[in-house]
């Protein structure tokens, strides 16, 4: 047995010494043929590259960068060779761009919807379903997931880490981007931030304008050859938006946030990363309800001001194995404790997660993961909102996914079989497979198609909560929306909702420096969330009682269908070394229907009419001089579906002067076209719509 | 027999040993033959974003013998950057570098074991404290990865412009 373990270490030692050597010799050999001519001090030297050199040479700095060694002979995949609708917001957008927050980065994602609602929520989405409170979207920072399962949506307004540490931001437009996660139908977005490598020195970004402050702090270390370290922290004060006759909307916001990132690679095979962050603030939101007067009923307006925190700690562990197999464990904790309208929304969320990728011979790339989160939610706990029969719900989830990515043709032809896998204590167990399949026409033009399935599953509102809203409904029987005082009552039975979809997709560069993108889609989406109505009263208030609207009651359902086809485009190129731009254009067409049988009596839970069918978008950025830059970018939005938002136009100007290396002074504004504009508005909250007003700020980045 | 048994035991336990140990040197040579095709391409894309004074048709990297990185800088010998064509020169000492060098590689070596570089000149290096030294961009490993950092005062003194991109990408940027 011990001359077995000794045999086996000679022979193993022996085989991969032989592997190194021959890799050596390769190389030695390509520049052994550099010693021609050998001058007496120095020598001019023409040495060939291996076909490994030169991929590496023909790789952008950003790329070569990310390189591992051990990997180096992987070839990065370009937006090019993706079997998906992928865009990626970079450093040189994120450093040329006047956004105050990520959602104002996400603004140039073709496709992508991005409406501020008010200064503690802003509605993102893609391939419609436009809402505050929108759920099929998966956000993820650095891997975890940290979209809200409980109350629907993302709280974006607490997305605080600090810009200038943001590496890149990967928009996946659909559902089978999402290896992760049940609630990515419509697409992902991954925010990854910076190694602490790459942030050494001080670094600090000041932000003043009109309505926004944002200051951002940043230093870095490398403590050794193998740990680097992290101190940053944000802060941000927001005086919200405008009333339609320019005052202010009153919803102040500010808060910061302090974290702590550490990355150690103690062996080429390993790296670590662990990282921690707190955040706190507070903001203004209005509030209504009735109010019986002597003029009869009104919805007086009143201000709750809101607090919020979040703590969170991740650990990931990377390990190279082989130059074939690469796998990754990483844990996540976060608690979250947040007030909305007053009323409270806490969790403490675990996760962790263990997946792998493998490079099973020359033809099959295997992806497998496992996942295991639970999440305990305490939601409100006072007469108008709360859980219904507990104090504390928690939910069990475990995930999995499998794919295989199969090479018919070497680097032409492939295609990409694989499934998500979830089973949970609230709405049973699910399978999300796709199909993909990818081919390489040539150098300059490649075509892709794919075919999935994926669910959403209900969230913690639609299953297990109870609210009561005062404002005015469309109840049917009334005509125009009618006083109401809505009761809605979670169903334990809501079922998940099951999207089928297909998409094709081109990329072709017609010119060097240029390319052009296009993807098609079209989604069924059947068992959507609805608001089902189960008894409608008269109301009664005052003394003596007189009758003033509608007493209603309601719970989930999932009686409505829907089904979605557009497109989104992309054109970007250089003009000249100093400019570039990018030009796209998206079209979404989404009817959204109730089952007849319920018709009556059933509502989407999110309408879709705030949507637009047209959105535009045209980008440029130039260096004016060595020191000078200069970009722009304008935004029109066709008026939505349902006809109540009307469309609009805007246009950011960004001009910024780097007066020393470390030093750069920007001068921005934003929607210059208007003195403010509408771009969402809540139907069933009678207060008054809140509008985008025309900002200039200055900015000052500095590092050291 | 006994010891004959255990000497034996000993030598075989040596040789595999041995064996381990070739893996690990042999795999340590394969990583640093990688890191320094990764370390050439990072240097032949960092000249991509320099610009540098004067006109001259080719751009001239000097470097020594016995680093490493040299043979990976070989592999840059030709290739273009913006209008000039890189040339490799290979020293044996530094000294003997010529001043026509736009670029200097002077390995882990300080950046005051070499002349100040003079208008129009670079110098790179892997010392660890290298761009505080005075050199113009310092090579930092980071486990298997490899950074770059840029003394910008440096490049301002030999009028020598980095492009902004290329400082954003940097890990360390002083003046």
């Amino acid at each position: 047995m011990r001359n077995s373990l000794k045999l086996c270490a000679f022979l193993f030692s022996t085989v991969v010494v032989d592997v190194a050597q021959a890799h050596a010799a390769r190389i030695e050999m390509a520049s052994s043929s550099a010693q021609d001519e050998v001058p007496s001090a120095s020598e001019s030297t023409a040495a060939p590259t291996d076909g490994r050199q030169d991929n590496l040479l023909d790789m952008s700095l950003e790329d070569l960068l990310s390189q591992e060694v051990t990997t180096a002979a992987k070839k990065a995949r370009r937006i090019g060779d993706s079997s998906s609708a992928i865009y990626v917001i970079n450093q040189n957008d994120i450093r040329k761009s006047s956004a105050r927050t990520v959602t104002d980065l996400l603004r140039q994602v073709p496709g992508l919807e991005v409406f501020e609602v008010s200064s503690s929520a802003t509605s993102v989405s893609a391939r419609g379903f436009s809402s505050r409170f929108a759920s099929n979207l998966l956000v993820m920072v650095d891997g975890a997931a940290i979209y809200s399962t409980s109350i629907s949506g993302m709280f974006w307004d607490q997305t605080l880490m600090p810009l200038q540490d943001i590496e890149r931001i990967e928009v996946i437009r659909g559902p089978g981007g999402a290896l992760w996660g049940s609630n990515s139908i419509n697409g992902v977005i991954n925010i990854i931030t910076k190694q602490s490598i790459d942030t050494q020195g001080l670094r600090a970004s000041a932000v003043a304008g009109a309505r926004d402050l944002r200051g951002e702090l940043g230093y870095g270390a490398r403590l050794s050859e193998s740990l680097a370290l992290r101190l940053y922290g944000t802060y941000r004060h927001s005086d919200g938006m405008k009333f339609s006759d320019g005052s202010d909307d009153r919803a102040v916001w500010q808060g910061g946030l302090g974290g702590a990132r550490f990355d150690y690679v103690p062996n080429s095979k390993d790296s670590l990363v662990f990282l921690s962050e707190y955040s706190n603030g507070d903001f203004d939101q209005p509030r209504t309800g009735f109010a019986l007067g002597p003029a009869g009923l009104s919805y007086p307006i009143s201000y709750v001001r809101n607090s919020f925190s979040s703590a969170h700690v991740l650990g990931r562990w990377t390990h190279t194995a082989s130059q074939s197999l690469t796998l990754a464990g990483q844990i996540y904790f976060n608690r979250l404790q947040r007030e909305e309208l007053g009323l409270l929304i806490a969790r403490d969320l675990y996760d962790a997660s263990f997946e792998g990728h493998w490079q099973a011979g020359s033809r099959h790339e295997i992806g497998f993961g496992v996942s295991a989160r639970i999440s305990r939610d305490r939601l409100g706990d006072s007469p108008i909102f709360g859980l219904l029969n507990k104090t504390v719900n928690t939910d069990r989830i475990a995930t999995g996914y499998l794919e295989d990515e199969i090479t018919l043709i070497p680097d032409r032809l492939r295609i990409t079989l694989g499934s998500k896998f979830e089973t949970n204590n609230f709405s049973g167990t699910n399978s999300q497979p796709n199909a993909r399949i990818f081919y390489r026409v040539n150098e300059k033009l490649s075509v892709w198609a794919a075919i999935s399935r994926a669910v959403r599953t209900p969230l913690l509102q639609e299953r297990e909560t109870r609210a009561t809203l005062e404002a005015p409904f469309a109840i049917p029987g009334f005509g125009s929306p009618i006083p109401t005082s809505l009761t809605i009552t979670g169903n334990p039975n809501s079922k998940a909702e099951v999207f089928h979809s297909l998409e094709a997709g081109i990329w072709s560069s017609p010119a060097r420096g240029w390319s052009f993108d296009a993807a098609v889609f079209y989604n069924h989406y059947k068992d959507l969330a609805t608001t089902n109505l189960l008894s409608v009263a008269p109301l009664f208030l005052g003394q003596p009682p007189q009758p003033v609207g509608v007493q209603a009651n309601a719970t989930f359902g999932n009686e409505a269908n829907a089904r979605s086809w557009g497109t989104e485009i992309l054109l970007s190129g250089s003009l000249t070394p100093d400019w570039s731009i990018e030009a796209s254009y998206s079209y979404l067409n989404l009817k959204i229907r109730t089952r007849a049988s319920s018709a009556a009596n059933a509502f989407p839970l999110i309408t879709g009419g705030l949507s637009s069918p047209h959105q535009l978008r045209l980008k440029s950025t130039a260096e004016i001089t060595e020191r000078v830059d200069l970009s722009g970018a304008v935004h029109y939005v066709s008026r939505s579906i349902d006809g109540l938002r009307p469309a609009f136009t805007d246009l950011d100007l960004r001009v910024a002067c780097r007066v020393t290396p470390n030093i750069e002074i920007a001068l921005s504004g934003r929607n210059l076209l208007s003195s403010k504009r509408l771009e969402y508005y809540q139907t069933n909250i009678p207060f008054p719509p809140t509008y985008v007003a025309r900002a200039g700020q200055i900015e000052i980045r500095t590092r050291y | 027999m006994y010891r004959r048994s255990k000497h034996r035991q000993k030598t075989e336990w040596l040789i595999a040993l041995c064996g381990v140990a070739l893996l690990a040197l042999g795999n340590g040579v394969a990583v640093a033959q990688e890191r320094g095709d990764v370390k050439a391409a990072i240097v032949y894309n960092i000249l991509r974003f320099v610009s540098f004074p004067g006109s001259k048709p080719t751009l001239t990297v000097c470097a020594r013998r016995q680093d490493n990185l040299t043979e990976g800088l070989k592999g840059l010998q030709g290739r273009a950057v913006a209008t000039r064509k890189i040339d490799v020169v290979v020293y044996d000492r530094l000294d003997q570098a010529s001043a026509d060098c736009d670029v200097i590689y002077v390995g882990s070596a300080s950046a005051r074991s070499v002349q100040a570089p003079t208008r129009g000149q670079i110098l790179i290096g892997e010392h660890p404290a290298f761009i505080e030294q005075g050199g113009t961009v310092g090579l930092v490993n980071f486990g298997s990865q490899v950074r770059f950092t840029i003394n910008a005062r440096a490049a301002r003194n030999a009028e020598v412009r980095f492009s902004s991109q290329l400082m954003q990408l940097a890990a360390r940027v002083i003046s």
